[in-house]
């Protein structure tokens, strides 16, 4: 099933606007909102098999999709088209966040953040190579978590003081147990296997205040994809991701001692909640040096990730200034204090 | 009429005697003949010029009878008596002073140089030309007992001379250190950061401590003396001299 967005007035497709939220039309810039967006100008055309083969319900092309995509645009005349079939039942997404940056916008962002690379080969900082940049809903699994900590350890307290010509080194010893409550809300976890889990991982934060009730027309003029894995088969991965956040909770309800260790550490995890969200993300490529590198964008605040090229002479010319650099300020600070020039 | 003309006369007979023993400035007492002449002269030419760079008298001083005084006073009736100092009488001077007779060596700091010739910068001069000593290698004590004092003089009050950040290997080394981290936290950082923390997804409404509890148990008490600087047949750092003048210093055997 393919769905396209008709503009009520000139019948032209519409696609999702970062800026108003809203879908606007290219042709007579008539915009709509997604909430008043009447069905009418939905126009559906039902395929039977689940092919990978739709037909574009404007020019009648051909549009090739890949069997995890939701949403693209037909590569003949461009309309935006979203694939509503893989978007209902299991498959409906429950929360979105917009894109608040355009296209045209994340170029320039991205091109900005090529010129600061420190380290960064100089012809890669031009960022004349960009070979595309697309505009993603990513599938995420967003947890809500309830977890029930039980601690027990041994921490110290050490004193030292000085009586006559002794010092005393005093060290106490408590039993300290903790038992802890903590709850973590709409904790994502990428769904998507071809996306690299620590790429998306640090693309957040998102602002998730700005999450949307999913609505099909969003997804108008990008690309989406659906989960390639359930709730349940990413639940290890979320109760990983917050191992990290409970231990240095934890660590903060055991203050004042000078050594804390761990004899237990019970963590009981348990699943309150899990949405299905998209969440924005720009994917720029780039061909560099015969490579091709991959960046994402947080569709939302703009963050950049991913590994640009290492210029090793940069990286040298740095490391031996700011070697050079301390030791010159070692010594100055050393001769001043009447040390040797050598 | 007489007499005062006859105090003028020993007026400028002490003249012409105080003149040049004022110039011929001595630096070596070598009254227990450890040095032979051609040493001493040596030693002379070098105090000369590190007393003069110094701005303050470098002393070596023999004995082989102290009398009844330790060594340690032998050196405060010494500075009494012959009132060294390269600013004035009972100025600013360093002393050297070898006892053969107990096998004691002190090293004294005289004036307005004492800040830089503390007790514990003495022990650490005497320290360093105590085997030297023991070894009978008068003569190159000596020079070390110069030089060191010659370096320390440099350096300010607020730091250990030997202090390991004013040596070279060690400032090449905390420099490249700090390079490699700074250079290769920016190749770590380059791909992005994670910037969430435990608290971005914490529900500070439904997250609490239960229960809590901090149990003494036991105390374990370790004592350990305190390591003075005295080694043996020490006695203490500086003084007084009986003529008034305070002094630094680092007594020690050998």
């Amino acid at each position: 099933m393919l769905v396209h967005y008709k503009c009520p007035s000139c019948g032209s497709d519409m696609a999702f606007d970062s800026e108003s939220g809203h879908l606007s039309c290219e042709s007579c810039l008539r915009e709509e909102h997604i909430d008043t967006y009447e069905d009418v100008h939905i126009t559906q055309s039902f395929e039977e098999n689940e092919a990978k083969e739709y037909q574009c319900e404007n020019c009648g092309a051909v549009v090739l999709t890949d069997q995890d995509t939701t949403a693209t645009s037909c590569s003949f005349c461009g309309a935006g088209v979203v694939l509503a079939d893989r978007l209902s039942g299991d498959l409906a997404p429950t929360k979105v966040i917009p894109f608040t940056i355009s296209k045209e916008e994340a170029m320039e962002a991205f091109k900005k953040w090529c010129k600061n690379g420190r380290l960064t080969p100089k012809g890669f900082m031009t960022a004349d190579r960009v070979k595309g940049i697309t505009g993603m809903y990513v599938p995420f699994w967003m947890y809500d978590l309830d977890s029930d900590i039980e601690v027990k350890a041994t921490a110290t307290k050490v004193k030292t003081y000085r009586r006559g010509d002794y010092r005393y080194t005093e060290t106490r010893y408590y039993n300290v147990y903790r038992d802890i409550d903590v709850s973590y809300l709409k904790v994502p976890v990428d769904a998507s296997e071809k996306l690299d889990d620590t790429l998306m991982d640090k693309l957040e934060p998102y602002h998730y205040n700005e999450l949307k009730e999913f609505k099909t027309p969003y997804l108008a003029g990008y690309l989406a994809e659906k989960y390639n894995y359930t709730d349940k088969e990413l639940f290890g991965r979320v109760k990983e991701k917050i191992k990290t956040f409970i231990d240095s909770y934890v660590s903060s309800t055991i203050s004042g001692y000078s050594t804390v260790q761990y004899q237990q550490k019970n963590i009981d995890t348990k699943q309150k909640n899990s949405y299905y969200a998209l969440l924005p993300v720009w994917m720029v490529y780039y061909d560099f040096d015969k490579q091709e590198h991959t960046f994402a964008m947080n569709g939302q605040t703009g963050k950049i990730v991913g590994k640009p090229p290492l210029s090793y002479k940069k990286a040298a010319i740095w490391f031996t200034s700011i070697a050079g650099g301390s030791f010159v300020v070692l010594k100055t600070i050393a001769i001043l204090l009447g040390g040797d020039l050598l | 009429m007489k007499k005062i003309r006859n105090s003028f006369f020993i007026f400028m007979l002490f003249f012409l005697f105080a003149i040049p023993i004022m110039a011929e400035h001595q630096y070596i007492y070598d009254d227990a003949d450890i040095f032979n002449d051609e040493e001493i002269s040596e030693l002379e030419q070098l105090a000369v010029e590190y007393s003069e760079e110094n701005k303050t008298d470098l002393l070596v001083v023999t004995t082989k009878d102290p009398g009844d005084r330790d060594v340690k006073e032998y050196t405060q009736d010494f500075y009494d008596e012959n009132a060294p100092g390269y600013n004035q009488a009972h100025g600013d001077t360093a002393i050297l002073t070898i006892d053969l007779n107990e096998s004691e060596v002190y090293v004294a700091g005289f004036g307005n140089k004492q800040d830089y010739l503390s007790n514990e910068r003495l022990d650490q001069i005497r320290e360093h030309i105590t085997p030297l000593l023991s070894d009978g290698d008068y003569k190159e004590a000596s020079k070390q007992f110069f030089e060191k004092v010659d370096q320390y003089l440099d350096v300010n009050p607020i730091i250990n001379p030997e202090s390991i950040f004013l040596k070279t290997w060690f400032q090449l080394v905390v420099a490249i250190v700090v390079g490699a981290v700074v250079v290769g936290s920016m190749i770590f950082n380059m791909g992005g950061r994670v910037t969430v923390d435990h608290q971005t997804y914490m529900d500070p409404q439904n997250s609490r401590v239960v229960k809590k509890r901090d149990t003494y148990i036991r105390k374990s008490v370790q004592k350990t003396k305190i390591q003075k600087n005295n080694n043996r047949s020490s006695g203490g750092g500086g003084g007084v001299t009986s003529g008034g003048h305070s002094h630094t210093g680092s007594r020690g055997g050998f």
